[in-house]
């Protein structure tokens, strides 16, 4: 199977990768939790990770909170935020995000513990996108969480510019990152977030349960805790540790996982690890636009025009006339193809983009993509 | 006859930041939960070194921002 899926999660994962979650499996016990040598090695390959994290973002160690996925830190990081306040937070929230945005702030506006001001990001024009940007968090906003591309375009939004407009106006960013960390420089020490969520099994290609949730160096306005229980420390109180990592780490945390991703992490000064063939991801990406935008039947929809695809991470999507989104990603598969079709769990983006009712597939290039895969892609959506 | 010292941090990460950071400063130490940790916080971490060293390891943590909960003769 070719796979062009890389924006549901990175594969292949490299094998030094699935060697150090195997590895970890067979030397490290439970961190945390005992004074032997399988714990305290556990202890320490968390770390490793931390410290990873630490350098790939711009955060301290102490800060970078592993958690299972994007999504589990997003809802931390939203929740945890309105709980901490009193009375009813203002949050401002854009179209594009992903439900991992919009159903914890769904689930806060239905209890009465905060208010959602939207505005809709601009595929054309960061201006624009900052304009409307800025009307939404003047006036009261408290809370800001900008999804930094979308997940069903790929259109990076501005989010340097997005940030220095909340943090003028004293409000706190919560960046979703799940499209961009690994693909494209975040750094919270160059202003752009003040609480940083990410997966690492998208861009960055480590094991699948695995995330982070980075706090800004010197951010204190800290979350409440969502999930309490067992922490390793501290046990003779009752409320959950009052710093990071520990507060938002109750429970064993998944060592092997995490090693992985350190191992990952590492990977990133060496682009191409195993020695994966692949031709150039954007230039893969120009020549799907090229191709596919010529292509009878083929509607490409939320794509960047005239070969500018520097504003956008490398998802392209397209509807095929005469079937539903799941027809042809399901025709693709039989072709051999790892495609997405379908809402892609925002449907507030494909509401803007004007396929609510069709759906869409998406393709996402990555590690191991050629020119010559996307040749065959591009032969199949012609044929059949 | 005791020469070390033990210093609590606040949690298991502080430990190891506190591990990495001396090690950097060439002052070597050990991970720790024992009892001297234990009665200052309930179940914790801590670091032990030698007391000879344990002026140059404030130092160290103190210019990182690395909060010592407590300290206690011995080793564990």
């Amino acid at each position: 199977m070719i796979y062009f899926d890389h924006a549901a999660t990175g594969f292949p994962k490299s094998e030094a990768v699935i060697s150090a979650v195997a590895n970890a499996m067979r030397i490290s016990g439970s961190a945390g939790r005992g004074s032997h040598g399988y714990a305290e090695k556990s202890g320490e390959l968390l770390y490793e990770c931390r410290t990873a994290l630490a350098d790939e973002f711009g955060a301290q160690p102490e800060n970078c909170v592993l958690t299972k996925n994007c999504t589990e830190s997003l809802c931390i990081a939203v929740k945890g935020f309105i709980m901490r306040n009193k009375g009813k937070c203002v949050v401002v929230a854009g179209d594009f995000d992903h439900n991992s945005v919009t159903r914890p702030l769904y689930a806060m506006e239905k209890a009465g513990k905060a208010r959602i001001k939207r505005f809709t990001p601009s595929l054309e024009s960061d201006g624009e996108t900052l304009e409307r940007f800025e009307k939404a968090v003047s006036g009261g906003a408290s809370l800001a969480v900008i999804t930094h591309a979308s997940n069903v375009c790929g259109r990076i939004f501005p989010l340097r510019e997005m940030y220095s407009a909340a943090a003028r106006r004293g409000v706190t960013v919560i960046v979703d990152a799940a499209q961009t960390a690994g693909h494209i420089p975040i750094r919270l020490d160059e202003d752009c977030a003040d609480i940083l969520c990410l997966p690492g099994h998208k861009g960055l290609y480590g094991p699948s349960g695995t995330g982070a949730m980075i706090f800004r160096s010197g951010f204190d306005k800290l979350p409440d805790a969502l999930l309490e229980g067992g922490t390793g420390i501290r046990s003779i109180e009752r409320s959950m540790p009052p710093l990071p990592p520990e507060r938002y780490e109750a429970g064993t945390v998944n060592t092997p996982a995490f090693a992985g991703l350190a191992q990952a992490l590492k990977e990133r000064i060496s682009p191409e690890p195993d020695g994966y063939r692949t031709d150039g991801e954007d230039e893969i990406y120009r020549f799907l636009i090229e191709e596919l935008g010529k292509t009878d039947g083929i509607r490409l929809i939320g794509a960047p025009k005239s070969g500018n695809t520097e504003k956008w991470t490398k998802i392209l999507l397209l509807t095929r006339k005469g079937e539903s989104s799941e027809q042809t990603a399901r025709y693709l598969a039989e072709k051999g193809f790892a495609v997405r079709g379908g809402l892609h769990c925002a449907p507030g983006a494909h509401r803007i983009l004007g396929t609510l009712g069709s759906g869409a597939v998406r393709i996402s290039v990555g590690r191991g993509n050629t020119i010559r895969q996307a040749e065959e892609l591009i032969s199949a959506l012609r044929g059949g | 006859m005791e020469n070390n010292t033990v210093i609590v941090l606040s949690s298991m990460t502080y430990a190891y930041k506190a591990q990495s950071a001396l090690a950097e400063s060439g002052i070597r130490s050990a991970i720790t939960r024992g009892a001297n940790v234990r009665r200052m916080r309930g179940c914790g971490y801590g670091i032990v070194l030698k007391t000879s060293e344990l002026d140059a390891a404030r130092t160290v943590l103190k210019s990182l921002g690395i909060k010592i909960i407590g300290e206690s003769k011995g080793s564990l």
